[in-house]
């Protein structure tokens, strides 16, 4: 029997609400199945020597760089996956803040690539499939809203504007229509993040339940994780 | 169609945060029981508190509202969750109530309801209401001796003023904690309650939106105790922080 905890993908336009949704999931597994996710980001810089072309690729991107940053990430995503995902699912559930869906989008908005192409060079560099994508679908005008009343500096004025996040979310609309033509993205579940954020996380936790990636909570005080 | 399975649970390996909060837990009943002399004879005195501008020391000594009807079966769920003490120690010690509600129990009211949403009449429901309003009384019951305190990181004497509006957050906060470990409690013997699990999702999202006030909060309430009450109680990263480094006691209790 394969035992292991499920990697669970959280997709959106900035401002959808992902942190909160990944926090709650964190704190959902934590506090009532007594074990701590982990929780990392679509890029986490674990193939070193690709780490320059991804910096570049991600923020000057232009047609010289493009094959090289696709390149890299699906180095990183290999990397992410063999030293990260595959060792600790038998352990903990893995969350990440964007995965796959998100490449699809940019290389779709900034190098005009079709998804399909995309797909292509990042699967075959990829050795397994989230078991779920959480998609927080919400106009285009609320994200950005959200997204803009938020502190730091996670604007971005090169993709924080509105025809951008148009086409992103378009990407979005038309990938998870054809779910079949990319099963590296798991099952694919839109949430209406219009709602409250506490409802967001009940849907969530909803499919979850349904779809049997969270344990019996009669089985929660027999055990769990040691977290020293 | 999922393939896999979730692991079995180890046995014999209960999560370590289990074991940090039941060391919480006890470092609370110590410290009351240690100070509950000196509590009792500032709250005699009637007066002002020298280190809170404002705050009267008679209204949050009072003891919080006893149980509704579902008595025996709240009592129960907070007994579960290991907050037995947490509703029995301010019912035994508290002044006799005379009604007067402060900004403490009113903060620990808005906590309640946010969460609750309307719910009443049942046990989880009964038993949040009844955790939020012992986190009015616990914040009191240190914010009374807080100038004989010491600062949570220098251990020096005679931590600055604070705002009264300060510890209703920290009554906010830590009134949401305990509400949480509640619902959990509740959800461990069924999921299958929507209403339950809605207002775990809610006490969830109160949690992860006050998080990043905490660092500000702490900061102003300054004293250990207060800062352990609330820092050991709120689901944030810092949260066992005392006991991680292989401390947590021996220092000022």
């Amino acid at each position: 029997m394969n035992h292991r905890y499920p990697f669970i993908v959280i997709e959106g336009l900035d401002g959808t609400g992902k942190t909160t949704l990944r926090k709650g999931l964190f704190r959902l597994w934590e506090g009532l199945y007594g074990v701590t996710p982990l929780c990392m980001l679509t890029t986490n810089f674990l193939a070193a020597n690709q780490a320059t072309a991804i910096v570049t690729g991600k923020y000057q991107p232009n047609a010289g760089n493009r094959d090289a940053y696709l390149s890299a990430i699906a180095a990183d995503k290999r990397a992410t996956l063999d030293r990260l995902v595959l060792p600790q699912r038998p352990a903990r559930p893995v969350i990440a803040d964007r995965w796959l869906l998100s490449e699809l989008a940019f290389f779709a908005v900034k190098h005009d690539m079709r998804v399909s192409e995309t797909y292509e060079a990042l699967a075959a560099q990829l050795t397994a499939a989230p078991d779920l994508t959480f998609v927080l679908d919400l106009e285009t005008d609320a994200s950005m809203s959200r997204a803009q009343a938020r502190q730091g500096d996670a604007v971005r004025a090169d993709w924080d504007v509105h025809d951008v996040q148009s086409r992103v979310r378009e990407t979005y609309e038309a990938v998870v229509t054809k779910p079949d033509e990319f099963p590296l993205l798991g099952d694919v579940v839109r949430l209406d993040a219009r709602r409250p954020r506490s409802e967001v996380l009940l849907a969530a936790w909803d499919v979850l339940r349904e779809r049997q990636l969270v344990p019996p909570v009669a089985a929660r005080t027999e055990g769990g994780e040691n977290h020293g | 169609m999922t393939s896999w399975t979730l692991p079995p649970r180890p046995p014999g390996s209960p999560p370590l945060a289990h074991a940090w909060q039941t060391l919480a837990d006890g470092l609370l009943t110590q410290r009351l029981h240690l100070h509950l002399d000196e509590w009792r004879a500032a709250v005699a005195e009637g007066k002002v508190l020298p280190d809170v501008p404002g705050a009267d020391v008679s209204v949050p000594a009072q003891r919080p509202s006893p149980l509704p009807a579902t008595e025996g079966s709240a009592m129960a769920l907070l007994e579960a969750a290991g907050l037995g003490f947490w509703w029995e120690l301010p019912q035994r010690h508290g002044a006799e109530s005379r009604n007067q509600h402060g900004a403490l129990h009113r903060a620990a009211n808005t906590a309640a309801q946010n969460i609750l949403a309307e719910q009443s009449g049942m046990a989880w429901s009964d038993a949040v209401t009844a955790v939020s309003d012992a986190a009015a009384w616990w914040v009191g019951f240190f914010t009374v001796i807080r100038h004989r305190g010491v600062h949570h990181i220098t251990l020096e004497p005679h931590p600055s003023p604070l705002h009264e509006q300060a510890l209703g957050t920290a009554v906010s906060v830590v009134a949401h904690g305990m509400a949480t470990r509640v619902l959990e409690e509740a959800l461990r013997n069924s999921d299958d309650d929507p209403d339950v699990r809605a207002a775990y999702c809610r006490a969830i999202e109160a949690g992860i939106c006050v998080e990043p006030e905490l660092p500000r909060l702490i900061d102003e309430l300054a004293e250990l105790r207060l800062v352990d009450l609330v820092s050991t109680t709120a689901r944030w990263r810092g949260r066992f922080t005392k006991y991680a480094g292989g401390t947590g006691a021996g220092q000022v209790e």
